[in-house]
Order: structure tokens, then sequence, then C-alpha cells
């Protein structure tokens, strides 16, 4: 529910294929990991990128193989070492910030503004 | 390893066998680890594991009762000045605005009036807050309200930050954005304890402790312990879960193929000691049972595995008390139980509910989830007949519009955010005064008490003023409370808020089985993976 209305309904497995059909998870260690969020989150949108511990999660849009490829040469180009890029699995959390962040870019909600 | 970047590996914190005793209860038995500058530690635990005793022991205002804590080589207590602490209960002034708050703890830190000043605008412009300087701080979300508190603890630029349970109520919009200005801090050089009763932020630590009844049991990278467990986790899908569930649970046992099954929504998670073998046994038995399985996958177990495998290992088991059914509601499965069509709520200019269309079947169980502030809760209000619609319908337990008749108020439960207990009554006068009201028979509140008081962990303590429990109780009798009556539509507001994991895990086992004999449930949460329930 956002802003008053539903706007994504099923069952956990049937969202998470629905919504993130032409993404991917990955999870990445690099040698700097804050610095690696930081240059990434200037390259893209913010909410795609999040530090869990040493490792990066990105929601890459799904370019087939080449989403792992295209992220590491973006991370190189930063001066950054990549150590290890892998697929890592949707949680319903990350459905529910892209949906909260597509519904924010339609100018459906302002979060926090009505608290 | 996780060395976080650009920081020397100095240790900030050391705590060395710390023991504290409260007369006869024993809070923290000799517990004894380190943490390295700009690392961020979890301490995770069920309820009375002694995690705030330990954040008070290293925040400085609480003696120890033997062993020692460190915080840069000196003793927790003349370090003070090096530690900011966030405690559990929102600490700032309601009717102060946010810029004030600021200043008065500015000013009781001894911070120069232009340094807070500074700093204050640095911390609100990282945590997004910068447009709401002015506003009073008692109208703050709650994820906000955190970041207002966390803004308030590093004015005075501590070392090292303690953050005791900093998200619980807080959705999952703003618990994203807390952690992800925690791993900023920490990357910057700031060291950070954390306790947290959500595995999933727990994955967010360099390194976790498992602690329970005063001991540390396990420590580690998350994925150092996920993969100590020694275990793998399988995905059962099945349309026939429940049995698939029973199933599952026959082959659990020591040196057997199972060590634990976990119902979600739509599937099954079963951990096993060796993958090919736990698969081959359950094909095998579902062959057996006739019992058609649609998928299995392998993957890791997550941090949930690891902290309720180990909790059991020690011999606390999830107890599982059999509730006291007394009344089936299979006849009426796959009737509308909750249906709403057009359903709108303005107040005043201002539309908090949009024109929702929902309809929940007897038997299923639905989670509706939004940020603070998405409508969720004005939606159940609506929905169970606590506020009247501005526009659309409400169907409810096979009543159209008189939803808030006798009849239907004794077939639905309802467990609001804020507790519905009354705090000056015991918890027997409380579940008394629920019977009373929910029109639980008389010759079943006796077996309907007891299993409560059991799934509450407070037999023996029924004569306790319920005001005095801490939280996580308070919401175990709560739901208890909701569910005596066993209604046949059950609405749950944020049940699991401030809950531990095991708790929490008994509290979904509940809502499986109370599903399974027909009862339609709703369930709001800020907790996603428990949404995948």
């Amino acid at each position: 529910m956002v802003a008053g209305e539903l706007v994504v309904e099923g069952s956990p497995d049937g969202i998470k294929r629905r919504e993130m059909a032409h993404r991917r998870l990955l999870e990445v260690r690099v040698d700097q990991p804050q610095r690696a969020v930081d240059a990434l989150r200037r390259d893209t949108d913010p909410w795609r990128i999040a530090l869990f511990g040493d490792r990066l999660h990105v929601i890459a849009d799904d370019d087939g193989d080449r989403a792992g490829e295209l992220l590491a040469g973006s991370l190189r180009k930063h001066g950054l070492e990549v150590l290890e890029i892998r697929d890592g699995r949707f949680s319903l959390e990350d459905v529910f910030i892209s949906v909260v962040e597509r519904a924010r870019q339609e100018g459906r909600v302002a979060l926090e503004e009505g608290a | 390893m996780a060395v976080p970047a650009q920081s020397s590996p100095r240790e900030a914190i050391r705590v060395s066998g710390l023991w504290k005793r409260y007369g006869a209860l024993e809070a923290v038995r000799g517990i004894t680890f380190e943490v390295r500058e700009g690392e961020i530690f979890g301490l995770i635990g069920p309820d009375g594991a002694g995690k705030t005793s330990t954040f008070q022991i290293l925040a400085g205002v609480m003696r120890a009762t033997g062993g020692t804590a460190h915080i840069f080589g000196r003793p927790a207590r003349e370090a003070r000045a090096e530690t900011g602490y966030l405690t559990q209960a929102f600490s700032l002034y309601a009717d102060l605005s946010v810029d004030e708050n600021i200043r008065y703890i500015g000013d009781l830190r001894r911070v120069p009036p232009d340094v807070v000043a500074e700093r204050g605008r640095r911390y609100l412009a990282m945590f997004g807050m910068d447009r709401f300087a002015g506003r009073l701080a008692g109208r703050l979300s709650g994820g906000m309200k955190q970041k207002l508190a966390l803004t308030c603890a590093l004015v005075p630029e501590p070392r090292v930050l303690l953050l005791d349970e900093p998200t619980t109520g807080v959705d999952p919009v703003s618990r994203r954005e807390f952690w992800d200005a925690l791993a900023h801090l920490a990357a910057g050089g700031l060291t950070i304890v954390v306790a947290t009763p959500y595995l999933d932020e727990a994955e967010r630590c360099h390194r976790v402790s498992l602690m329970h009844l005063g001991e540390i049991h396990a420590t580690g990278t998350p994925a150092e312990l996920r993969a100590g467990l020694g275990a793998q986790r399988l995905e059962v899908r099945c349309a026939r879960l429940g049995e698939a569930e029973a199933l599952a649970l026959s082959l659990r046992g020591r040196g057997g193929p199972v060590m634990d099954v976990q119902r979600f929504g739509d599937r099954l998670d079963v951990l096993t000691p060796d993958a090919a073998e736990g698969e081959r046994a359950l094909r095998d038995a579902a062959a057996r049972a006739r019992l058609p399985i649609a998928d299995m996958r392998m993957d890791t177990p997550t941090l949930e595995n690891v902290f309720v495998t180990t909790l059991r290992r020690l011999g606390q088991q999830p107890a599982p008390a059999p509730f006291p059914a007394r009344h089936d509601h299979g006849a009426l499965s796959r009737q509308t139980a909750i249906g709403a069509t057009n359903l709108t709520k303005r107040f005043g200019p201002f539309t908090a509910v949009n024109n929702v269309h929902l309809e929940i079947r007897y038997g299923e169980v639905y989670g509706l989830l939004g940020a603070n502030g998405a409508g969720k809760t004005t939606t159940i209000k609506m929905l169970c007949g606590l506020l009247e619609p501005t526009q659309g319908h409400v169907q409810l337990a096979g009543e159209r519009g008189r939803v808030r008749s006798e009849r239907v108020r004794q077939r639905i439960g309802y467990m609001s955010q804020r507790f519905s207990l009354y705090n000056d009554l015991t918890v027997e006068e409380n579940l008394n005064f629920f019977a009373g009201v929910y029109g639980v028979p008389p010759d079943e509140r006796d077996a309907k008490r007891r299993w409560v008081l059991a799934f509450s962990g407070l037999e023996g303590k029924e004569r306790e003023i319920t005001g005095s429990l801490p939280g996580g109780w308070k919401q175990r009798v709560a739901f208890g409370a909701a569910i005596m009556h066993e209604p046949t539509v059950l609405f749950l507001d944020e049940p699991t808020s401030g809950v531990d994991p095991l708790a929490r895990r008994a509290f979904w086992a509940m809502i499986n089985r109370l599903a399974d004999a027909g009862t339609a449930i709703l369930v709001t949460t800020h907790y996603l993976e428990e949404a995948e329930q």
C-alpha cells in the first residue's frame, strides 16, 4: 500500500516475479565498500545500492549476463578493485523499496510528509 | 574478512569476563568480545538475553558486578565523553522542535553553540531531514524520530555509538535509510554496537554475536555464522503445504535428514545437514504419502536458521503448546471473509485511503504492507467496523453494512498496534475481561487462559500487573487475548513489533494453524521477511 492505495497484490513469489522481472540482484565484494556505495549512488538511483557488512547489494536492470560485467567495469573506472560479483536473491524488502520508489518517481507519494 | 575500509584495525571496545547480577538474577554471565574501530558489531538474542544490561555498562550508566568493559583503553565509566547511546525508548522532547532538541543536547554535552549548529545541519542533511528542522519532534514519523535521536547522539561526535534496538516501529524505507547512514558513519571510522531482534538487519553488520541468557554463544561475520551451521536450506513448494510440513517434521530428529522446518506462505524451508540426502529423504517420504512436490531447490541458510538452531541446541525450544481449539471453521472454506469495494476515507482535504478493493477468503493469510502513513491502520479500522468509510462498502464475516453488530463482533479478533490490554489490570484480569467481551463459552475459558499464559511464557505470573511487563511479553498476551474465542476473522496490526525471533516464530506458527482451521487473517507488518509467511 502506498499513499492510501493498493499498488501491488499477489503471493510473495508472484510479486517478486512480476515486480522484479527485468531486474537482478548482484552481491558485490570490493576492496573499499563504502567508497563503492558512494560512487555507484552518484551514477545511478541511490535506492538501488545498499551495504550489507562488507558486501554491496546492487539492484541492476537485467541485461543478460552482461549486468555483472557492466557493474565491474564501472567500479574499476572508479579505481575500485572488484573481488567478487555473484547473483543474489531479492528479498521482499528489495521489492518493497523499488515499488515505493517507482510511486515516488511518479509523484504519487511524498514520503514522510504526511506524518 | 570484514575489515572496514579506510580504518586501522585498532581495538575500540574490549569486554572481558563481564558479569551483571540483579539480586538473584544473573543478566550477564561472563561475556567477552572485542570491537574494532569502524566496525558495525551486532548483538542479537531473544528478550532477556542481557543485551540491554551490556549496553548500559558500555555506556557507563551502570556498574558491572564483575569483569571489565574498556573503550579505547579506558574503563567505560570514564569514557562517557566518547560514547553516544540510543535507548529503546523515545528519548526526545516531543514539544521541542527538531532544532531545539539538537541545541538542548548540545548544551548538555557542553558543545559550543556554533559547533552544534554546524554539526546539526550536517547530520540532518545526511539523513535527509534538513527540511524538518522546525517541526515539533512529537509530530515526526517513527523513522524520523529515530533519525533525530541519532543526530542528537552524534552531535557531541562520539567515537563509539551504542544503539539498543533503534528501529522498532520504523517502516522499511526509513529502516534502510537508517542503516545506510550507519554504514556511512562506520566507514568514516565511527564504531557502532547495535542490538536488533531483526535478523535481516544483522546481515548489515560486519560481525555479530549471538547472546542467550547472559552468555555469548557464537561470534562471527554473518557469512561465517551461516557457514558454521553446517547445514543447507531446501525451499520446498507444494500445493498441500500443511501435509508437506507434517511430513518434513516427521523426518526431524537427531542425526536425521531434517534439522528444522519452517512454514512460509507459499513454501516450506527445510534445514538439512546434507542437501542431497535431505532432498532424497523428502522425495521418498512424499512419494510414499502420494504427495506431489512442485519444486525443491537448495539455498544457503539464513541468519534466522542459525539463530533458531543455536537456541534449540541450547535447549530453548519455541514451546509449541497446542492451542485448545474447540471450533472448526472448515465449512466456510473459500467463501469471502473480508471484502472491500471502492473503500475511501478522507479526513478533511487529506485522502488517507483511496478506492481500495480487496477480497480475503476464509483460510487465507493476507499481508498488508506499506510505509508509515500509507493508510494501513485506517483501512483495517474501516474493515472491522471501527471507522465509517467516506465512500465504498465493506463485507465482513458474512455481513454487509452492519459490520458493527454484536454477532459480527464475536466472530472477529482485533489486535491493535498500540496495546489493546489494560495496563493497570493483572494479566489474568485482562484475559478474563477479553474472554467476557468476546463471548468465550464459560466451560472453555480455563483451557484458553492457560494456553495464553503458556504461549506468552507467563505461567505463574498471571497476577502480575500487565503494565509492568516488557513490550515483547505484552504483545504475546495481546495476541493470545485476540484469539481465545477462535475468531473466524482476525485483524493483526503490527503484531510482532519488538517481539524477538523465537516468539515471532511462535506467532507465525499459530497464525498458520488458525488459517489451516479456516480463519481469515489480515496482518500488517514493517518486517518484510515475515510478510513472506
